[in-house]
């Protein structure tokens, strides 16, 4: 069985250097409340008037994207089968989290869940991912 | 489902590293199917067959809890 929406297997380091890039730029940008990319168009003043983080989005979801449908090096149908289970666990695990929030944060800290919750599926998809098919690898090596 | 891939690697005197090889998966998949963690699609469970030259109902048969 041939998958065809994955990307190839160089696409998973590219992502993997791109990530904490994009991680580094948010943070300054969020530290400093700064940006490089000025951007002053009427409806975006009242938030912010740099263009970065959007640029701070796109990287972080495309390179998310990259290390979690990129194909292994031994792409068959067993990997396969792991990639759809943890894609399932992923969005069990997320709406989950995201129930436990609904009742704990209120108002703007639940607007800053819902942020960080556009990138935890992926986030939770790729650490369960790899982990079983690290675990499988250990087992077969012992 | 039970298998008996053990026994026919035995038979072949071939590792999990050469029956992963000759049928074109990973060594963990093999693994896998041995331990009875996955079943494997119709695809491949023919081309293990092929591999230990024997019937596919050889190497996997049902189990009580399958029926």
């Amino acid at each position: 069985m041939k998958s065809r929406l994955l990307l190839p297997n160089k696409y998973k380091k590219i992502g993997l250097m791109l990530f904490p890039i994009f991680l580094l730029y948010y943070f300054y940008i969020e530290h400093f409340d700064t940006g490089f990319i000025k951007f002053d168009v009427g409806f975006k003043n009242f938030a912010s008037p740099y263009l970065d983080d959007e640029f701070v989005f796109l990287g972080l979801i495309v390179s998310l994207m990259m290390i979690s449908f990129s194909k292994e090096k031994n792409e068959d149908e067993y990997i396969a089968l792991v990639r759809l289970e943890s894609l399932q666990w992923a969005v069990v695990i997320n709406y989950a989290l995201l129930i436990i929030c609904a009742f704990v944060f209120y108002g703007f800290d639940f607007l800053s869940v819902m942020i960080y919750n556009m990138f935890t599926v992926l986030v939770i998809f790729i650490i369960r991912f790899n982990f079983i098919v690290y675990r499988n690898n250990k087992r077969v090596s012992a | 489902m039970k298998n008996t891939i053990k026994v026919q690697r035995a038979k072949k005197n071939l590792t999990q590293d050469d029956v992963a090889k000759l049928v074109g998966v990973s060594r963990q998949t093999i693994n896998t199917i041995e331990s009875n963690k996955y079943v494997p699609s119709t695809v491949l469970a023919l081309k293990l067959a092929k591999v230990f030259e024997v019937p596919l109902e050889e190497i996997f048969s049902l189990e009580e809890g399958d029926m």
